[in-house]
């Protein structure tokens, strides 16, 4: 919360005094800041000034609908993609200065919709994540084969190390993506929409895991999501994009009000309280039958529509 | 099993298929319309490496017989071998790179501009160059341009596109074989020689030329080997390798020079042989994984193999005609490895 104070608007003022310091607040150094990050995709302009700061061991969402830049953000922070002006910052350093070895020692990124067409087995492909410590004609020593073992442990792939990956389901795959990362031994771990195409069930299981891992191994993590829901009941900080700019920042308490949803997705919400847990829940104010009786009335129309 | 746990294994595979490399040797070389002994191939040949000769007795040999196999025999097989397992090293780091099934030495261009090359060459009778001959020259220096050329046009904003390299070497590719048609239609006394030539021989076998394959070889191996870790994460996706700290384009574009290099070197040698690049790596694959530690190794000394094999059919199968050996490898190859792919799909359905 104390790092994500302010609301967005400052990054204006800041603008024009020309100082990239906040009100001069007194904190430690960011694990990862994006300083005025701009992003352009031909002539449209994907991400507008994002000025955020990522602490060490926070779990942090980003969320927006779609087409907001919550996954352009996201590539700029894992250098997959160039800012066009501004820079991110690891470790206080430029990220653009790492190589990618250097990079990957210090940031474990779970990309979306990873397919393997080849029979490498699972344990293979989490050794994979070593590739970064091993030098030239070098193979991965005991050392590297236990580093692996305690990250598929952790993420209950063990069992499925002689398995080849081509037959993996969705939730597996992910785990095994998740303890290749871990088998990176970097600090900060990067995920995209790490479960979208999950059912309820795996989405619960991935999402405790990497929760465990936040909170045991002191790892950061930043991750897009879509489920309002789940970021808030995970996140410790939220930032809402919408049309590239960061809207909304702060706690999950801060951000996920009815107010917000509704300037961003223009979807009527109302939160309410979880009977079990209390937390709080978005449901999207939707009456179908409504819609229903004044789709009736237009029926020609849509009789015109499917006809073209 | 992952790769460090069979590692033991596979080395141990190598050291069998590396004795059944010899053997083969040893019988190419003594097959043919001179029938030579098996033994006295072998005697022959280690007759001539220093230290060991001193305890050959090639005193029963005819010198005919040494002649055969150490001038004619011995670097017509070598050749074969190498080549083989250049054009298998070249096939396996294209469909590496390109993560395609399709990708083989010749992809690039590298065929095509060789051909055409060659066909300028024959065509207005180029003699000697450099001590080789003037259609392998010309060869090599169309398939060097060639490949060059494709790489320029593939080449997107700074990064390396493979949809764009594959796309401008298929054109490159049609432009070049209508051009040599357009030449053979001009000169239609030397259809022949063009046309036997892009068919891949060894007849003109010499130990210039297995010198050149060699240094060629050797360079190709060490490099690609040196990468065979990476091109295993590139196979997860291009992205992923990024992240795992594998710097993509300076390995596509470093591996992308090699084999090129050496598939234009190998068919500037040996004319145009289809099939081994395309099948070894795959036929290796299927049985072994795709872990290029292992497939590297494993589909240079199998192609090696079957194209010393081929070969030795190829001049062995109706004398006195000799058959190109891009017929025979098609010929034999083929079949196997369908059979290789439909014994893979029944397991798959198991």
């Amino acid at each position: 919360m104390k790092y994500f104070s302010s609301d967005f608007k400052y990054d204006k003022k800041l603008k024009k005094k020309g100082s990239g310091v906040m009100h001069g607040e007194i904190e430690s150094k960011p694990l990862i800041y994006t300083k005025y990050l701009n992003w352009y995709y031909g002539n449209n302009h994907i991400l507008r000034d994002i000025h955020l700061k990522f602490q060490k061991g926070e779990f942090i969402t980003i969320l927006g609908p779609n087409g907001s830049g919550k996954t352009t953000l996201l590539r700029n922070i894992t250098t997959a993609l160039k800012p066009g002006k501004g820079t991110v910052f690891l470790k206080g350093r430029d990220i653009l200065s790492y190589s990618n070895r250097e990079l990957a020692r210090n940031m474990a990124v779970v990309p979306q919709n990873t397919h393997i067409d080849f029979e490498f087995s699972i344990l293979d492909i989490v050794l994979m994540g070593r590739q970064v410590y091993l030098e030239r004609f070098e193979d991965e020593g005991p050392e590297d084969m236990e580093v692996a073992r305690r990250a598929m442990e952790y993420t209950n792939t063990w069992d499925l190390r002689d398995r080849p990956v081509t037959q993996l389901s969705g939730g597996e795959m992910q785990r095994v993506l998740i303890a290749r990362a871990l088998a990176q031994e970097a600090d900060v771990l990067i995920m995209d929409e790490p479960v979208s195409h999950l059912d309820i069930y795996h989405q619960i299981e991935i999402l405790n895991l990497i929760k465990m891992l936040q909170v045991k191994e002191k790892l950061t993590v930043i991750s897009v999501l879509h489920d309002l829901n789940l970021a808030s009941q995970y996140s410790d900080h939220i930032v809402l994009l919408k049309d590239g700019y960061v809207k909304s920042k702060g706690s999950p308490y801060e951000v996920i009000t009815e107010k917000n949803i509704e300037d961003v997705y223009g979807v009527e919400v109302c939160m309410i309280k979880h009977p079990r847990t209390g937390l709080s829940y978005v449901i999207p104010v939707n009456d179908t039958n409504q819609r229903l009786k004044d789709h009736k009335d237009t029926k020609s129309m849509a009789r015109f529509n499917l006809i073209k | 099993m992952a790769y460090i746990q069979k590692k033991r294994q596979y080395r141990l595979g190598l050291y069998v298929l590396i004795i059944v490399l010899f053997v083969v040797m040893f019988f190419s070389c003594s097959v043919g319309a001179a029938d030579i002994d098996m033994v006295d191939a072998f005697k022959i040949i280690l007759g001539k490496i220093p230290l060991v000769r001193e305890n050959i007795d090639l005193g029963t040999i005819s010198s005919s017989a040494m002649t055969i196999v150490w001038k004619i025999r011995l670097p017509r097989v070598l050749l074969a071998m190498l080549s083989g397992a250049a054009l298998a090293l070249a096939g396996t780091t294209y469909q590496g790179l390109f993560k395609n099934p399709l990708a083989e030495p010749y992809i690039l261009g590298v065929s095509a501009g060789a051909a055409f090359g060659g066909t300028l060459s024959i065509v207005f009778g180029l003699s000697k160059v450099l001590g080789i001959g003037g259609t392998s020259f010309m060869a090599f220096i169309g398939s060097v341009l060639t490949t060059f050329v494709v790489y320029s046009l593939g080449k997107g904003r700074g990064k390396m596109s493979m949809t764009y390299l594959i796309l401008a070497g298929v054109a490159i590719n049609s432009l070049l074989s209508s051009l040599i048609s357009l030449l053979m239609i001009l000169d239609r006394t030397k259809l022949d020689r063009i046309v036997l030539w892009t068919m891949g021989s060894f007849t003109g076998a010499s130990w210039e030329k297995v010198l050149l394959e060699l240094i060629a070889l050797t360079i190709g191996m060490v490099v690609i080997y040196a990468y065979s870790r990476d091109l295993n994460i590139i196979l997860t996706g291009e992205e992923n390798a990024k992240h795992l700290g594998v710097d993509v384009e300076l390995v596509k574009r470093r591996l992308l020079v090699v084999s090129s290099f050496i598939s234009a070197v190998t068919v500037s040698v040996s004319g145009i042989i289809g099939f081994v690049g395309l099948i070894i790596p795959h036929g290796v694959r299927l049985i072994i994984g795709p872990d290029h530690r292992v497939l590297i190794p494993y589909s240079l000394v199998v192609g090696a193999i079957f194209l010393m094999l081929t070969d030795t059919l190829a001049r062995i199968i109706m004398p006195p005609i000799e058959i190109p050996v891009g017929v025979i490898t098609a010929l034999f190859g083929a079949p196997f490895f369908l059979y290789l792919l439909l014994k893979r799909k029944r397991e798959d359905r198991n």
